[in-house]
């Protein structure tokens, strides 16, 4: 083994344990991880956190990802998580969401936005059960100065 | 064994293998990243209460400007076009490794720490320290080196070694956390129900299929006992070429499952690229090169010089 080959056996060795490491802090980072996804015990309580539109008849759907400002479904899920922890947040979250649905030609039937905890039984959900076991309302906003 | 793991760690490789690496998978981070561009920019739009930064971004105390995160974006494509490309290697490829763990480090700081995004990070990390232009780059245009030899392999090990400590961390993170219970009891099938429920509950699609399964319980024990062969078993594939080979597609396969079944794309698995490292990759991408030289303008052979 020369000596640049010996230098990456080193380096290769030191990166594994940085890799190790958040096994041993059991702190989750990027890009040392400890995969946490997937890997706690759980049960079929599920608690979701999103951002649901509402239209004139009653109807409510949650709504897609751009309208929170994302693209991505996770990281709106965690936007709403992290607005349904204050009520201020939750009620700008609202606010923004419903200025973008009311500029929004696709969503013109959408009436008001509610930022939301709902609670199910995941397992019963799949099984037909698709109405929330508990609700609660953070914040509820018109658009456009709807009623 | 320590002499095992030393011939194989020092085994020799031909720079090609290594610049097909560097190629491959520089060319999917770019376009990742290219792909991601809008994600990756606005960011800078949301409010400051969402920022709660990780990885190198810990550094930061508050948010950067929005011109700011504008230009590390952009300046990490031009920097990858460099690493893709070979050209001033050891500027460009540091460069966009850095800039690279950073832009992902920055979208991954509101609150979404996305994993399908470390391996990649990691592996163009490995590369940037590597001499991965020696061949088939810009900077080796003129001269490039053919004898195959352990300064190339060594890398391309590391790669490897990468690669299967992520799976086995995952893999430890589960025994750790709920133990062996997480084979037995229902948790995989729980968090197939939730995870398309959660789905389907903020307006994305979510997999039939997975929905379909949950009602079957009985099928996630199996299917569980493989995914975790497969992440714990990762490190004692690593001295078996065959061994690793077949690793390879099983944890493809773990990939394809976890798709049908929630719907969640890991891009870096499941295109091949976290397992290009384990295979001669500079071969297939050899007879590319072939192919597109032997690919002759229309107007060669009427006289005109080509």
């Amino acid at each position: 083994m020369d000596a640049e080959t010996r230098r990456w056996a080193v380096g290769g060795a030191a990166l594994v344990l940085l890799l190790l490491w958040p096994l041993v802090h059991g702190r989750d980072g990027f890009p040392l991880s400890t995969y946490p996804m997937f890997s706690s015990p759980r049960d079929t309580h599920a608690k979701i956190a999103h951002v649901v539109g509402r239209s004139a008849d009653g109807s409510a759907a949650p709504l897609r990802p751009a309208l929170l400002g994302t693209a991505e479904i996770m990281q709106a899920s965690q936007i709403a998580r992290n607005a349904a922890k204050n009520g201020q947040r939750a009620a700008d979250l609202c606010a923004r969401v419903a200025a973008r649905v009311g500029a929004s030609d696709d969503d013109a039937n959408i009436v008001s936005i509610e930022v939301r905890t709902d609670e199910f039984d995941a397992i019963a959900y799949w099984n037909g059960v698709r109405k929330p076991t508990k609700s609660n309302v953070h914040a509820r906003c018109s658009v456009g100065g709807s009623p | 064994m320590i002499g095992r793991a030393s011939a194989w760690f020092g085994a020799p490789a031909p720079a090609q293998r290594l610049a097909a690496l560097r190629i491959v998978l520089g060319a999917a981070a770019w376009i990742y990243a290219a792909a991601r561009l809008v994600d990756l920019v606005n960011v800078a739009r949301l409010p400051t209460w969402q920022f709660e930064p990780v990885g190198p971004v810990a550094l930061l105390a508050a948010p950067l400007p929005g011109s700011l995160v504008v230009a590390l974006v952009v300046l990490t494509l031009v920097a990858g076009i460099g690493f893709v490309i070979g050209w001033r290697w050891r500027i460009s490829g540091p460069v966009f490794a850095v800039l690279l763990l950073w832009v992902i480090s920055y979208r991954n700081s509101w609150g979404m720490t996305f994993h399908t995004e470390n391996l990649m990070v990691l592996h163009v990390g490995v590369l940037a320290a590597s001499r991965a232009a020696d061949a088939w780059s810009i900077d080796a245009r003129r001269a490039s080196d053919d004898v195959p030899h352990a300064r190339y392999g060594a890398p391309i090990r590391v790669l490897v070694v990468v690669t299967l400590v992520t799976y086995f961390i995952a893999g430890y993170s589960k025994i750790a956390n709920a133990g062996l219970a997480w084979i037995t009891s229902d948790t995989l099938c729980n968090y197939v129900a939730y995870d398309n429920l959660r789905k389907a509950e903020l307006g994305d699609m979510h997999s039939s299929l997975g929905a379909a399964m949950v009602r079957h319980p009985g099928l996630f024990p199996p299917l569980a006992a493989f995914s975790l062969l497969v992440e714990l078993g990762a490190p004692f594939v690593v001295l078996h070429r065959r061994l690793a080979q077949l690793w390879c597609a099983a944890a493809w396969g773990f990939h394809i499952g976890v798709f049908a079944m929630m719907w969640i794309v890991f891009h870096y698995p499941m295109l091949g690229l976290a397992y290009a490292p384990f295979f001669a990759i500079e071969r297939p991408l050899a007879r590319v090169f072939a192919r597109l030289r032997s690919l002759r303008p229309p107007w060669c052979g009427r006289g005109a010089a080509c």
